[in-house]
């Protein structure tokens, strides 16, 4: 089953940011992650949601918990991502690109010369996209906030976390 | 601390709740949602103490709400409609709040006056709408009653306030964690601060449970019609819509939808979509039956 | 769970709330004060006579005795009945229950009837001394003049519970009507209509007739030369309003704001 674009439960989506956190290498092995309320107050959610999302990587075995010091990534979280993400998101995505491929009449030869050329492009960066912005209307809800994408990623920058007037 | 059995309150013949029953221990942020005249403001009536059940029992602390003095102390209940002292000045008031709420923190109640442009001498009546609203938030969340029960808090308030406004009972809930009740008829806009749901509609709870719950409540499915519609046939569809001549989206109770046999032919072909807490709870509340394009096209 | 669960008693809570009530109607003894220059005022214009020689005009000062004050002090009273008894759309949002209201509402009639009763014990003094003030020859009323100790006692004593009394029973029908709203329209309609026909049918069975009318319940209390009895008639009422009014509110919803 194709899954589309919509609403993911917070802490799912949650989860895959965390994901790609630790993926991208913004937060490294050994290192503590943020904590449930670092989380909740980054994004503007409940810390039970934030513990929810930070739940799922420990069932995973990505993150584990130190007793009394907090969560922490663990040594083999980037071997275990990457294997997930390649069985689920990259053969997702092939099959994307395989179906949009046809629909253009991009022939296999054609495809793997672009793939080709792409991988030669080491510095381009895929910035994952932090759960969904709630707080706007519905009609925003399906816009891709793409100023949010770059100060989320940003740990230093808990601008969400303050009470501030300025339209984002 | 919260315990409703079979509670059921009439006025006059209109039922506003039924044999409501649910628990809520611990501290938690819930949101208590609902149409207009779902119930939700006499469900909090209740809980303070301020009505009396007509069968079943509110009990608060594990004693019945209404008229418990030892109720009332440890509940603070925000209402549009709550009155003040008509001469006093907003910094008089809070600080009779501050008299009979044990755990009321003026310091912040200051602060945030400030922070909203309030003027501590102002009168009540004197305040727009908004700023009224404003004020009755600090006033309540200052309280920090164990019990804290916001009846449509934004209500009257401009988005962007509204959204602040939500912001800062997250805040004061994660530095002072309590129960804390918010109810509201527009979910879309709070969804996100919550930690459970109590959906009220006509009178009774549909459903009580983690946000989780709700998010996963219902699911659209997309296919070419000749894979949707033998789907309508086993399952209820609360929204049917055609896209063009080979798309057609329906919206279905997820957990219906799987508890149907699945073959891998059919898996193949349906692209299935997350349904948020506000749609579902728009799906189950709105009105049946259509007929408005045929108002509209004869 | 942070927000430490409290449990005052309802006494504790209900003397706070006399404080508060107290400390919000500050502005209720300004009017008091102001009703009392104005009953002094009226008081000193009873008189006809003034001749304009210039700057100066001569009043003519008559009868001056203290039911001008009296009846000022009354009206203040049924005021603060009324308003305390509306008061309780608000109170509840703040701590509160109907016993803690009530009991912290009468209170506070029974201080603002000491001080309306007070008041007036000195209007033969402030009369003395705004009459000095304002004109050359002041002469109090004799009354004034043959008032011992043991008057202004009894001067104090009749005008608290005088005052009580109008006070409570504004009280009881403001509580009556914030609980039955517009049935309270009716009852009141109803219970008119009983008394006058209670008043016909007494002059037609018995001999006697019994008039039930304002004029007959004032005397029964006015003219009771008997200090005792006086005492025993006052109390009681004051009782039976108590009472009346405690039934009146038990068990009140708290649903229109």
């Amino acid at each position: 089953m194709k899954q589309l674009e919509g609403s993911e439960p917070i802490y799912v989506q949650l989860g895959d940011w965390l994901e790609n956190e630790i993926l991208s290498g913004r937060v490294k092995p050994e290192e503590k992650i943020y904590s449930q309320y670092k989380l909740s107050e980054i994004f503007g959610i409940n810390p039970a949601t934030a513990l929810k999302g930070l739940n799922l990587l420990v069932e995973k075995g990505i993150v584990y918990k130190k007793r009394g010091l907090g969560m922490f990534v663990s040594a083999d979280a980037l071997k275990l991502l990457k294997k997930e993400h390649k069985n689920e998101v990259l053969t997702e995505q092939i099959r994307g690109l395989v179906a949009e491929a046809r629909l253009l009449d991009v022939s296999k030869e054609e495809l793997i010369d672009l793939l080709e050329k792409e991988m030669k492009n080491p510095t381009r960066q895929h910035i994952q996209e932090p759960p969904e912005n709630k707080m706007t209307d519905e009609t925003d809800r399906k816009e891709k906030i793409t100023k949010t994408q770059i100060n989320d990623t940003n740990i230093n920058n808990s601008k969400r976390g303050e009470i501030n007037n300025d339209p984002m | 601390m919260i315990r409703c059995d079979e509670l059921t309150k009439y006025f006059n013949g209109t039922r506003a709740l039924e044999n409501c029953s649910f628990e809520i221990t611990g501290p938690t942020l819930t949101g208590v949602i609902g149409v207009n005249g779902a119930g939700k403001t006499t469900l909090f009536k209740s809980l303070a103490g301020f009505l009396k059940p007509t069968g079943g029992e509110a009990f608060v602390l594990d004693q019945p709400a209404f008229q418990n003095i030892s109720v009332a102390q440890n509940v603070m209940l925000l209402e549009e409609g709550m009155r003040f002292y008509t001469s006093a000045g907003l910094k008089e008031l809070m600080d009779s709040y501050n008299r009979f709420y044990q755990n009321f923190d003026l310091k912040l109640a200051l602060g945030l006056l400030k922070y909203f442009n309030l003027n501590e001498s102002s009168k009540y009546h004197s305040l727009s709408k908004g700023m009224s609203s404003t004020f009755r938030l600090i006033l309540a969340l200052s309280a920090r009653a164990p019990i804290t029960l916001l009846d449509e808090p934004t209500s009257g308030m401009d988005p962007g306030v509204r959204k602040d406004l939500y912001e800062i009972i997250l805040k004061d809930y994660i530095k002072a964690p309590r129960i804390i009740l918010i109810s509201s008829h527009y979910l879309g806009e709070m969804e996100q601060i919550l930690q459970d749901i109590l959906f009220i509609h006509e009178g009774k709870v549909l459903k009580h449970g983690a946000l989780e719950e709700f998010e996963t409540l219902m699911i659209a499915l997309q296919a070419s019609p000749s894979v949707i519609r033998p789907l309508e046939e086993l399952l209820t569809v609360y929204e049917a819509k055609d896209f063009g001549e080979g798309l057609r989206r329906i919206v279905v109770s997820k957990e219906d939808f799987e508890a149907l046999p699945h073959s891998v032919s059919l898996k193949e072909q349906l692209a299935l979509q997350g349904i948020s807490p506000e749609e579902s709870f728009v799906y189950l509340t709105r009105r049946k039956g259509g007929g408005i394009d045929e108002l509209y096209n004869s | 769970m942070n927000s430490i669960i409290h449990k005052e008693s309802p006494m504790t809570i209900a003397f706070k709330q006399i404080k508060d009530k107290l400390y919000h109607n500050t502005n209720s003894f300004v009017y008091l004060i102001i009703l009392h220059l104005i009953g002094y005022f009226f008081s000193f214009s009873t008189g006809m006579g003034f001749g304009s020689s210039g700057n100066s005009f001569e009043f003519i000062y008559r009868n001056f005795t203290p039911t001008t004050l009296y009846v000022l002090t009354i009206l203040w009273m049924i005021m603060q009945g009324f308003t305390l008894a509306e008061e309780k759309s608000r109170q509840y949002y703040m701590v509160s229950n109907n016993f803690t209201a009530y009991f912290s509402d009468i209170a506070v009639l029974e201080i603002y009837a000491l001080i309306g009763g007070t008041l007036t014990l000195f209007s033969g003094f402030l009369l003395q001394v705004f009459g000095t003030i304002f004109m050359e020859n002041f002469v109090l009323h004799s009354l004034y003049g043959s008032m011992g100790t043991l008057n202004y006692l009894t001067l104090f004593l009749t005008g608290t519970l005088y005052f009580l009394i109008f006070g409570t029973a504004a009280y009881l029908v403001g509580i009556l009507r914030v609980r039955y709203q517009t049935r309270f329209a009716l009852g009141a309609l109803a219970a008119a209509v009983v008394i006058i026909l209670l008043s016909i049918l007494s002059a037609s069975i018995l001999q006697r007739p019994i008039f039930i009318d304002v004029a007959s319940l004032f005397r029964f209390y006015l003219e009771e030369t008997r200090f005792f009895i006086w005492l025993i008639k006052v109390l009681l009422t004051i009782a039976a309003l108590y009472g009346l009014s405690y039934v009146s509110i038990k068990n009140m919803e708290v649903n229109r704001s």
